[in-house]
C-alpha cells in the first residue's frame, strides 16, 4: 500500500512539474500548425538524393505529430512525390521532436538536453535516409497504399485546410486553439497519463542508483533500452518524464537519449504498416538507421558531457509535497481539467480503441482496413502496380519547362506505347535532349506529369537505357571497353555485390551484337568515333531494359554503319520500346514506326506519317499555330 | 643501406612513407581521373584549420584535421551537385578560410606551438609511433571502402550522368569519394605537409596513368611509384646529411623526385609512343 502511495506521489510531482511546459508546448504546436501550409511541405519534400533527406528531416523537427499520426501523413506525402529516403527521414524526426516535447525536455532535463534532442533526432534521420539511398532494395511497385490504422492528428492534411483561402486572424487563432487543445491533446493525453504513471513507477520502485548495477553508462544500458524502446508505443512528450526518471536513477544521459529517440520514433504497429507500404528494404534501413543513430548519439552525448565537464541532472522532484510554486499548481490544475474534459468527450475511449487495434495488428500481422481519417483511400490504388505491358512506356501530359527564363518545352503531350519505335526530329536547340533528360529524371519539369514505365522518372531510373549524344567522359580514362560495357549492369540493389559471370557474358554478347566484340580489351580512348558510339549502345543494351532512349546515335557514324544501326534498332523494337531523337529526318523515316516533330512544341501523328505541314511547323515557325497536335486524352491533372 | 634502419625514428619514417604511398596511390588515382585536384587542395588546406582547432582545444591536432577535412569535403560535395560553375570560387574560399582559421586558432592557443611548420611542410622524420597506427587504420578504411564500392566509384568517376541514369546514388557516392580524399589528405599531412599534399596526391597517379589500361593497374602502379619516391626521399635526405652534412628536408625532396619521375615518364612516352594502338 505504501509503495502505491509512493508511485502516486511521484507521478503527481512529475505531472505538476511538467504541466506548464506541456501547456506551452501545446500552444506552440497549435500556432505552428496554422502557420505551415501543406504546399510548403510538398515543395520541401520533393526531389531525390541527400538534399531532400536533409530538408525532410529538418522539416520534421518542429512538426508536432506523434508516431502513429506520422505514418498516414508520410504515406500521403509519398503519394505526392516525396522520395522514399525523404519519407524515411521525415518519419523519424517528426515523432521524435516537436515544440511540446522540446519544451518539456527543457523543463525536466535542462537546456542542454533540450538542444541535444532535436539535433540527435536530425542526425538519426539523416543516417537512416542515407541508408535508404544506399540500399533501396528492389524497385517497388510504385505508389503506396494508404494504410488502415491512420489514427491520430494530421497537421497538414487536416480537413480545416478546406476553409477559405485567406482566414482572418481570429479564425486562425481559433484553429490553432482547436488543434492544440482538441486534436493534439486527444492524441497525447492518454499516453501522457501513462508516461507520468510509468515515471512514478520507476521513481518509486527502481533501486536508487542503477549505476551500481553497471547500468550507469556505456553500451550495455543503451542496448537494453533500445530493445525495450523500439516496439514500445510512447509519444515524444510522454517519453520525456520517463527519461528524466531514468536519469534520476543514475542511468547516463546518453542512455536516456536513446530512449527519447527510439521510443517515440517506432512502435510495433507502425513498423507493420510501413513494411506493407514501403517494403522490407525500407524497414531494414529504418530500424538500422534509428538504432545506429540513437546509440551513436547517446555515446557521443556521454563523451561530450565528460569532455566539457557538463552534467545533465533530472529536475524531477521526489514528492509532490516539495515546494513547486503556484505556477506549477495552477497550470497542473488547468491541464488536468483539460485532460478530464477531453476524456469525457471520448478521447480516452478512442485511445483505448487504438491501443487494442494496434495490439490486434501486431498480433495478426495484418492492418485492418477502416476508413482513414486523412483522405478516402483510392480504391484503385492497391491494384495499380500494373501488369507489365498495360501501361504505356512513356506518358507525358502537359509538360512545360524553361531554363533561365527561356522556354524550352511548351505543353508537351506524348504517349508512347510499349514495343514501338518512335523517332523525334527537330532543329538543334528545339528541346530534344532536354525532353530525353526529363524522361530520364535528370532534369525536372516546371509543370506537367511524366510517367515512365508506369512510374515517376526518378523511380524509373535503372530501368531505362540511354545513349547520350556527347559523352562527358575523358577518353584518356584508364578503362577498357569491356569495363565500360559492364556499367550497364550497375544499378540500384547491386551495391556491394560484385559482377558475376552472367554479367560479363551479357556484356560480351552486347558487344558482339554491335560488331565490336574484338575491341573488348582496348582502352576506351583508342577507339574511333564510330566504334565508341557502338560501345555506348552496347552498354545501353547490356542494361536489358524495356525502354531505350538514344540521342542522335548516328551523328558520328558513316551512312552505311548508320543504316545498319537503324536496322538493329528496328529489330530491337519488337521486344522493347525504342525512342531516338535526330536533327533531321534523313533515312530515319524508313525504319521508325512513328515520327514526332519537336521544336518547343510537339507535333505527333499516331499514324507515324510526317506531313508537310508538320515539318513546316517544326522548322519554319517556332511558335506557330498547332494544327496537328494530338494531345493525349484529357485526364485529371494530378498536380496543382 | 641497412644502417639507418637501426634507428627507430627511421623505421617509423619508412613505415609512414609506405602507408602514405598506399593512400596516395589509391585515392590519388581517383583525384586524377575525376579531376578533383583543386577540391583536394581545398580540403588539405582546410585541414590546417583543424590542426589549429586541435591546438586550441588541447586535443590531438590530427583528430582536428580529420574532422575539419571530412566536414569540408561534405560541404564541397553537397555544393558540387548544385553549383557546378561556381565551384572554382567556392574551393578557393574554403582553401583560404581553412588556412586563416588555422593561423587564428593557433595564435589564440595558450603557449607556443613549436611544430606548426611540421604540419605545413611535413616532418616524416619525427612522426610519433601512434601516428603510424593511426595512418594504418585510415589506410585500411580507404582500401576496404574502395574494394567494396569499386565498380560504383569507377562508374561515377567515368560518367556521372550514366551512373545517375543507372539509378546509382551518385550524390552519396561523390560524398564518399571526397571523404576518402580527406582521409588520404590526413595520412599525407604528416609526411609532406598541408602545402605539398596535393603534389603527392597527383604526381604518382599522373605518371601511372601514362602506363595503365585499367583503374586498378593505375592504383597499383602509382602506389609503387609513391613508395619509391618516399623511400628514395628518405634515404636521400639521410645520406645527404650523413655524407655532405646538408640538412635537406625530406618532404620537399620526395616531391621533387616525383616531379623528376613525371618528366621522365612524359619523355619516355613520346619515345615509345602510345601503347594499345
Amino acid at each position: 500500500m505504501q509503495i502505491l502511495w509512493k508511485i502516486l506521489d511521484a507521478s503527481l510531482a512529475t505531472f505538476l512539474l511538467a504541466a506548464p511546459w506541456i501547456l506551452l508546448g501545446l500552444i506552440a504546436a497549435g500556432v505552428l500548425h496554422v502557420a505551415i501550409a501543406r504546399e510548403r511541405v510538398e515543395r520541401w519534400m520533393g526531389g531525390r538524393g541527400m538534399g531532400s533527406v536533409v530538408r525532410a528531416a529538418l522539416f520534421g523537427v518542429p512538426l508536432p505529430v506523434c508516431s502513429c499520426g506520422v505514418v498516414p501523413l508520410s504515406i500521403a506525402l509519398r503519394k505526392q512525390g516525396a522520395s522514399r529516403p525523404a519519407s524515411m527521414s521525415f518519419l523519424i524526426t517528426t515523432p521524435e521532436s516537436g515544440p511540446d516535447s522540446i519544451l518539456l525536455t527543457w523543463g525536466l532535463l535542462g537546456p542542454v538536453m533540450a538542444l541535444v534532442r532535436p539535433v540527435a533526432s536530425f542526425l538519426t534521420a539523416v543516417t537512416a535516409g542515407a541508408l535508404a539511398i544506399l540500399f533501396p532494395g528492389r524497385a517497388d511497385a510504385g505508389v503506396p497504399v494508404l494504410p488502415a490504422g491512420a489514427c491520430c492528428a494530421d497537421p497538414c492534411c487536416g480537413a480545416d485546410h478546406d476553409a477559405p483561402a485567406t482566414p482572418t486572424l481570429r479564425t486562425r487563432a481559433r484553429r490553432a486553439a482547436q488543434f492544440s487543445f482538441v486534436t493534439l491533446l486527444d492524441d497525447i493525453a492518454f499516453w501522457l497519463v501513462i508516461g507520468v504513471l510509468l515515471t512514478g513507477v520507476i521513481a518509486a520502485t527502481f533501486p536508487p542508483d542503477l549505476a551500481v548495477w553497471g547500468l550507469g553508462g556505456g553500451l550495455l544500458p543503451m542496448l537494453l533500452i533500445l530493445v525495450a524502446a523500439v516496439p514500445m508505443y510512447i509519444c515524444a512528450s510522454a517519453s520525456t518524464p520517463v527519461a528524466a526518471a531514468l536519469v534520476a536513477k543514475g542511468i547516463s544521459p546518453g542512455a536516456a537519449l536513446v530512449f527519447l529517440l527510439a521510443g517515440p520514433a517506432t512502435n510495433a504497429a507502425s513498423v507493420l504498416v510501413l513494411t506493407r507500404n514501403f517494403g522490407r528494404a525500407f524497414i531494414r534501413s529504418y530500424l538500422l538507421g534509428i538504432s545506429i543513430g540513437a546509440v551513436g548519439s547517446g555515446l557521443l552525448l556521454d563523451a561530450l558531457l565528460v569532455r566539457f565537464g557538463l552534467d545533465i541532472v533530472s529536475r524531477l522532484p521526489a514528492s509532490a509535497s516539495e515546494e513547486l510554486g503556484v505556477l506549477h499548481v495552477s497550470t497542473g490544475l488547468a491541464l488536468a481539467a483539460l485532460i478530464g474534459w477531453r476524456f469525457s468527450r471520448g478521447a480516452l475511449r478512442e485511445s483505448l480503441r487504438e491501443l487494442r487495434d494496434q495490439f490486434l495488428m501486431a498480433g495478426t500481422g495484418h492492418a485492418h482496413e477502416h476508413a482513414s481519417t486523412v483522405e478516402p483511400a483510392d480504391p484503385g490504388a492497391a491494384a495499380r502496380p500494373a501488369p507489365a505491358d498495360a501501361t504505356p512506356a512513356i506518358e507525358i501530359h502537359d509538360l512545360w519547362l524553361s531554363r533561365e527564363g527561356r522556354p524550352i518545352l511548351e505543353g508537351i503531350n506524348l504517349t508512347v506505347r510499349r514495343e514501338s519505335f518512335l523517332g523525334i526530329i527537330g532543329p538543334n536547340g528545339g528541346g530534344k535532349t532536354m525532353l530525353l533528360k526529363v524522361i530520364l529524371g535528370l532534369e525536372r519539369a516546371d509543370r506537367g506529369t511524366v510517367r515512365v514505365l508506369g512510374r515517376s522518372p526518378d523511380e524509373a531510373q535503372g530501368s531505362v537505357a540511354y545513349v547520350p549524344q556527347f559523352s562527358g567522359f575523358d577518353p584518356s580514362f584508364p578503362i577498357r571497353v569491356i569495363d565500360v560495357t559492364l556499367m550497364g549492369r550497375l544499378g540500384r540493389g547491386r551495391l556491394l555485390r560484385p559482377f558475376r559471370r552472367a554479367d560479363r557474358e551479357r556484356a560480351r554478347q552486347s558487344l558482339e551484337r554491335l560488331d565490336v566484340g574484338h575491341l573488348a580489351g582496348r582502352q576506351i580512348g583508342t577507339l574511333s568515333g564510330g566504334q565508341l558510339q557502338r560501345v555506348l549502345i552496347a552498354r545501353a543494351l547490356t542494361m536489358e531494359s524495356r525502354l531505350l532512349l538514344l540521342d542522335e546515335p548516328v551523328a558520328s557514324l558513316d551512312q552505311q554503319i548508320g543504316g545498319q544501326l537503324y536496322e538493329l534498332l528496328a529489330e530491337l523494337s519488337s521486344s522493347m520500346t525504342v525512342v531516338l531523337v535526330d536533327h533531321d529526318i534523313g533515312v530515319l523515316s524508313r525504319y521508325v514506326k512513328s515520327v514526332a516533330c519537336l521544336n518547343r512544341r510537339l507535333h505527333y501523328h499516331e499514324s507515324g506519317r510526317v506531313s508537310r505541314e508538320m515539318l513546316e511547323e517544326t522548322y519554319g515557325h517556332p511558335v506557330g499555330v498547332v494544327s496537328h497536335d494530338h494531345p493525349a486524352p484529357p485526364r485529371d491533372r494530378q498536380r496543382r | 643501406m641497412l644502417e639507418p634502419l637501426e634507428f627507430a625514428f627511421f623505421q617509423r619514417a619508412l613505415l609512414a612513407g609506405l602507408l602514405a604511398s598506399v593512400a596516395c596511390g589509391i585515392v590519388g588515382s581517383y583525384v586524377v581521373v575525376k579531376r578533383m585536384a583543386s577540391m583536394s587542395g581545398g580540403i588539405s588546406h582546410a585541414a590546417f584549420g583543424g590542426v589549429g582547432l586541435g591546438y586550441l582545444l588541447g586535443i590531438d591536432p590530427m583528430i582536428g584535421a580529420t574532422g575539419f577535412a571530412l566536414a569540408c569535403s561534405a560541404g564541397i560535395g553537397l555544393a558540387y551537385r548544385r553549383l557546378r560553375s561556381g565551384m572554382d570560387t567556392l574551393i578557393a574560399m574554403v582553401w583560404a578560410v581553412g588556412m586563416a582559421l588555422g593561423i587564428l586558432f593557433v595564435s589564440l592557443s595558450p603557449g607556443y606551438a613549436p611544430d606548426l611548420m611540421s604540419y605545413l611542410f611535413g616532418s616524416i622524420l619525427f612522426v610519433p609511433a601512434r601516428y603510424v597506427g593511426f595512418a594504418a587504420g585510415l589506410d585500411l578504411l580507404i582500401v576496404l571502402t574502395v574494394v567494396l564500392l569499386f565498380k560504383e566509384f569507377q562508374a561515377v568517376a567515368f560518367d556521372e550522368e550514366h551512373a545517375e541514369v543507372s539509378g546509382l546514388p551518385v550524390g552519396l557516392l561523390l560524398l564518399a569519394l571526397l571523404a576518402l580524399v580527406s582521409l588520404a589528405v590526413v595520412v599525407l599531412i604528416r609526411v609532406v605537409g598541408v602545402i605539398l599534399v596535393i603534389a603527392l596526391l597527383t604526381m604518382p597517379p599522373a605518371i601511372a596513368r601514362h602506363w595503365s589500361r585499367t583503374l586498378p593497374q593505375m592504383m597499383a602502379l602509382s602506389s609503387v611509384l609513391g613508395a619509391v619516391c618516399a623511400v628514395a626521399g628518405l634515404y636521400g635526405s639521410y645520406w645527404l646529411s650523413e655524407l655532405a652534412d646538408l640538412n635537406v628536408p625530406t618532404g620537399p625532396l620526395i616531391i621533387l623526385l616525383a616531379a623528376l619521375l613525371y618528366g621522365a615518364s612524359v619523355a619516355a612516352r613520346t619515345v615509345v609512343g602510345r601503347r594499345d594502338g
